[in-house]
């Protein structure tokens, strides 16, 4: 019995053995086909070269992986992508994970890389956990261009990153506007959404610094930071917590489209409009009625449809050879306008929008 | 008499699964150009070892009518505990051997909770599945950790050959040796007979409550090693490290030809039902189907696949 036992166990050994190097076999046969086919695509691209024309726009594809399905902030992002991509004739893909999560991504950018597309778009999900999936997309020339989210800390792992504007420029010119409508003096708290995130806090350093380096906020004091989970209901809450413990508060800044309206809600219930300013950052239509009533003199926001424009256009342009991104590179991009890279091959896609009570009704989003 | 002997052997419940994974692999060639590539495909096979893994215990466990649904729950807790714990400074070849040692304990506690109740399994482990899952994001809360030493992450980069990734090569060898444990051994004849009728096998003499427990314990095992590869694999740990992966690991053994409500079991039919989900996800992916397309395909692949393995087997029963 022990015996028998034994023989099926080397058996099954034997079996298993057998299967890999079948496999291997296989595999390698396999490989030495797709290296043949390799090297064929390869001389058809350097004929293409000896001719003299880069690959025609025509041939370019150029597939966006969103940070995941069903976010309307995306929404436009991908609008805006596929209408530039479609008008300079390449072709647009795109595709999402279906959860947030760091690594849900990684298999979207290996069927990229299986359909040899040109140019990968991705907001990314993660700053580190795509990295290595990046090398190998770029590896196998593909070009990789980070949309509205960058992969910070990591940027040599990436060819670019098109954002939807210059967020120091936003935060600084927002906060500018906030002082003037505050008259420069009196306190001020700060409505944030989670503690950490990094938009949020890089604003509300930047507030910080303008302080300390101009003497014209002198007479300004941060007081507080409030934190609304970017909920509706805890931002009201915080706010007017906020304007009961601080009898002399003169403004609340909100760098959250959630938080801005909770605080301007907070004012009007407290019936303080005209006494507390609020800005932030927020879409028109929300923050209407407000800018209208006085409540909020300004608000800010960029715009995202522009945002896929440029990186749509970009795309296209960095694949059939029209334009190259490197640090300091000014590119043209026609309609949608000149961008300059920075020091990171960072490209903003526009200047900052203001929003008051006069262009409020201007905008759709 | 031969004839008929001989078409009682061709069909099987397995049957259905092979023919439905070579027809995957034709779907997948139909669905892109790009999608016949071995090296890409054999790839493709990481993101889905870890679940595979598991679905093969499971195949046992189900073959004796039982079923664990906290197996994904189990696997996410294990890996939350060894980041934390690595974090908190303890070296990582310790922590791998305490993490599988702590997912085994939890896979006895399962079986012990089953047997000592009477309650159905399914009952008592949607309610353990929740306990865990509390567990983990206790421990980690929201975040993700990472920072493993450099030796401890990027398992699925090995492969052999640079053509099979290790995970695979794990994967195959695991469900070689629980086919053989489940068809070729007394242990096995056991497991099946328990799931064929409890009462009937306790009367001649199998040590019922000794054998599921030990299958809940082995099903702890593995759940504890998949954890930790998908550590390795992901280069973090999170509590949605695991995602709802029972459903992917019960798909995988119900696709396989095993029976739900136990008695019969195919660890090899789970082996392609693996095989099928790696080419259609793939396939579809490629095709830039969404997932949620990619789901309701795989539900309607798995309710044809019972209807077909099941008329199957009442026809081969009529030829006995």
């Amino acid at each position: 019995m022990k015996k028998k036992a034994l023989s099926v166990v080397l058996g099954i050994c034997l079996l298993g053995t057998a299967l890999v190097t079948g496999c291997e076999k296989k595999g390698v046969e396999q490989s030495a086909k797709s290296d043949s086919s390799k090297q064929e695509e390869t001389q058809g691209s350097t004929d293409d070269k000896e001719k003299g024309s880069a690959k025609s726009a025509s041939d370019v594809t150029v597939r966006y992986i969103c940070l995941t399905k069903g976010i309307p902030y995306f929404d436009p992002i991908i609008d805006g992508m596929k209408e530039s991509v479609e008008k300079a004739g390449a072709t647009f893909q795109d595709t999402a994970p279906d959860t947030s999560d760091a690594t849900a991504q990684i298999p979207l950018i290996e069927a990229a890389i299986q359909d040899k597309v040109d140019v990968i778009c991705i907001s990314p999900s993660d700053p580190d956990a795509l990295c290595a999936t990046f090398d190998k997309a770029r590896d196998a020339g593909i070009m990789v261009l980070c949309v509205n989210d960058d992969i910070t800390g990591n940027e040599d792992r990436r060819d670019g990153a098109v954002m939807s504007t210059d967020y120091d420029k936003l935060g600084k010119e927002n906060f500018e506007a906030f002082a003037e409508s505050m008259n420069y003096e009196g306190k001020f708290v700060a409505l944030s959404s989670k503690t950490g995130t990094p938009f949020q806090e890089n604003q509300m350093q930047i507030y910080r610094d303008m302080m300390a380096e101009d003497e014209k906020y002198a007479k300004m004091e941060f007081v507080d930071v409030l934190y609304g989970d970017d909920e509706a209901t805890k931002s009201l809450t915080e706010a007017e917590a906020a304007i009961q413990k601080y009898p002399d508060l003169k403004g609340i800044i909100s760098p959250t489209s959630v938080g801005i309206v909770a605080a301007a809600q907070a004012v009007e219930n407290a019936g303080m409009t005209g006494k507390i300013m609020v800005s932030g950052t927020g879409t028109p239509s929300q923050c209407k009625t407000y800018l209208e009533n006085g409540t909020m003199p300004n608000a800010y926001l960029w715009d995202t449809g522009l945002c896929g424009n440029v990186a749509g256009t970009l795309a296209v342009k960095l694949a059939t050879g029209e334009a190259t991104l490197e640090p300091g590179a000014e590119i043209d991009l026609g309609e949608y306008g000149k961008v300059t890279a920075d020091d990171d091959c960072l490209v903003p896609a526009g200047d900052p929008l203001k929003f008051t009570k006069d262009n409020a009704g201007d905008y759709d989003f | 008499m031969k004839h008929k002997l001989k078409i009682n052997r061709i069909i099987r419940p397995e049957l259905t699964v092979f023919v439905f994974m070579i027809l995957s692999l034709v779907v997948g060639i139909l669905l892109s150009p790009n999608f016949l590539d071995i090296r890409f495909l054999l790839g493709s096979t990481i993101f889905y070892c870890e679940l595979g893994l598991m679905a093969i215990p499971f195949t046992l466990l189900l073959t004796s009518g039982e079923i664990d649904l906290s197996i994904a729950a189990n696997m996410s807790l294990v890996a939350c505990l060894v980041a934390v714990l690595y974090q908190a400074g303890m070296s990582m070849p310790v922590l791998i051997v305490i993490g599988i040692a702590v997912g085994t304990l939890l896979g006895f506690f399962n079986g012990l909770l089953v047997t000592v109740t009477k309650l159905p399994s399914l009952v008592i482990t949607i309610g353990i599945m929740s306990v865990y899952q509390g567990f983990s994001q206790v421990l980690v809360g929201d975040a993700a950790i990472s920072g493993f030493p450099e030796w401890f992450i990027g398992l699925d980069q090995y492969t052999i050959l640079g053509l099979i990734p290790l995970n695979l090569i794990i994967l195959i060898v695991v469900a070689l040796i629980f086919s053989f444990l489940l068809k070729k051994t007394v242990w096995g004849r056991k497991v099946t007979a328990i799931g064929l009728n409890r009462g009937t096998a306790l009367y001649s003499g199998v040590a019922v409550e000794k054998t599921k427990v030990l299958l809940f314990t082995i099903q702890g095992t593995f759940c504890a090693i998949a954890g930790i590869m998908t550590m390795s694999r992901l280069q973090m740990a999170k509590y949605t490290i695991a995602g709802d992966g029972q459903m992917d690991v019960i798909t995988m053994v119900l696709l396989g030809g095993t029976a739900f409500a136990g008695g019969r079991g195919s660890v090899l039919g789970t082996l392609a039902a693996f095989f099928i989900i790696v080419f259609i996800r793939t396939g579809m992916r490629l095709a830039l189907l969404s997932n949620y397309s990619q789901m309701a395909i795989l539900g309607l692949l798995l309710i044809v696949v019972i209807i077909i393995s099941n008329g199957l087997e009442k026809m081969a029963k009529k030829y006995e």
